[in-house]
């Protein structure tokens, strides 16, 4: 019975993506005051899960991201602008919820990478200096590295709006979720 | 059981040594260790200064964090706007320029991804398409990032193929095309 079962499991097994998957498992567990939704998991890699392989696949995004305030806080900022701009030329702007959260569906637009892209709000813009290769999760990279270590030198650090100097306005008081992670 | 450690050793200048490889020796693998245990390969390459007009080509069009800037990837580019090689100069990702020891370093990358067709390329056997570095971009070659290079008229292939050629020499090298190579970055 065991050989039956192991003939059964095996393919199975072989069908998961044992990268994806070791990335999936190492992010941090839900966080009960800010339940599954389009507020939950702010700063973390989004495309990781949602995909058509990942356990999101029914919310399949081609791009999605969060956008701070500030480089040494991660207060989200509600209703920015993120603009894209694909190779092909096509554009397609979206705004973020009071997290600070953004995401495109593919049914909404699918671009053809590299990708360049802009955030602005209330007149104040900033432009990523480089493009977007070919990663959907802008947290792939916009990520906060732990001083010290060697992924200092392979991350941007998160996404943020204004410069340390700057002094932005209030998060959203009318939130669901608190946009202030730290 | 000795453990050996395999180093590719790179020439400044492909055609220096193209005469070297008619006698057998210079080019061959040496599996005999006979300097107690460094085991070479000496390959033939394309000029290293003049790498340095060619690496922005390489850092903006293939070494965004996404792709070949990573750490775990083939063909490892640095960049100042990507990764960068430790340093003790506080250098991250978007802070000051690429520095000479990562253009060394994305030398080193470029012209040691496939280091026998390296050479044959530079001794004139095989086109440059047929380098990955040009074939995965230009999507002869299946390509997780796509179409890095345009398939007709891209600057950033010109670039490529000049200074390649100018380490093939005469006939085919007409001089690192320097416009070329900055048209290539423009808008990246």
């Amino acid at each position: 019975m065991k050989n039956v079962l192991l003939v059964v499991l095996l393919p199975l097994a072989s069908c998961s993506d044992p990268v994806t998957s070791g990335e999936i498992n190492a992010l941090p567990p839900e966080n009960p005051l800010a339940p599954v939704g389009e507020f939950h998991r702010a700063g973390q890699p989004c495309v990781l899960c949602h995909n058509p392989n990942g356990p999101a696949s029914s919310d399949d995004f081609s791009v999605a991201g969060t956008v701070f305030a500030q480089p040494q806080t991660a207060i989200g900022v509600d209703n920015a602008t993120v603009a894209f701009t694909d190779t092909q030329g096509t554009q397609f702007t979206v705004q973020t919820n009071c997290v600070g959260n953004f995401f495109v569906k593919k049914s909404q637009y699918d671009p053809s990478f590299p990708i360049f892209v802009r955030i602005f709000k209330n007149g104040l813009s900033r432009t990523m200096q480089g493009q977007v290769g070919r990663e959907r999760s802008c947290a792939q990279c916009h990520n906060d590295p732990i001083a010290g270590t060697e992924q200092v030198y392979s991350s941007v650090g998160h996404i943020s709006l204004y410069l340390k100097t700057d002094n932005p306005p209030p998060p959203s008081s009318t939130c669901p979720v608190n946009p202030v992670l730290q | 059981m000795k453990p050996r450690i395999v180093t590719t050793l790179l020439c400044a200048s492909g055609a220096a040594l193209l005469g070297a490889i008619a006698s057998t020796t210079a080019c061959t693998i040496d599996l005999h260790e006979p300097d107690g245990g460094v085991r070479a390969t000496t390959i033939l390459a394309p000029d290293q200064g003049e790498f340095t007009t060619v690496s922005p080509v390489f850092e903006r069009r293939c070494g965004t964090l996404d792709c070949h800037g990573q750490v775990g990837r083939p063909l490892r580019i640095y960049s100042g706007l990507g990764l960068r090689l430790p340093n003790d100069a506080g250098n991250t990702p978007g802070s000051n320029a690429t520095t000479p020891d990562e253009i060394t370093a994305n030398y080193l990358a470029v012209v040691g991804l496939e280091p026998e067709q390296m050479t044959r390329v530079i001794a004139g056997q095989d086109p440059p398409r047929s380098l990955l570095i040009l074939a995965k971009p230009l999507m002869l070659e299946s390509h997780k990032g796509g179409p890095a290079i345009a398939a007709t008229g891209d600057p950033a292939e010109t670039c490529i193929t000049s200074w390649i050629n100018d380490g093939i020499g005469p006939p085919v090298a007409t001089g690192l095309d320097k416009n070329a190579c900055t048209q290539a970055v423009a808008g990246f």
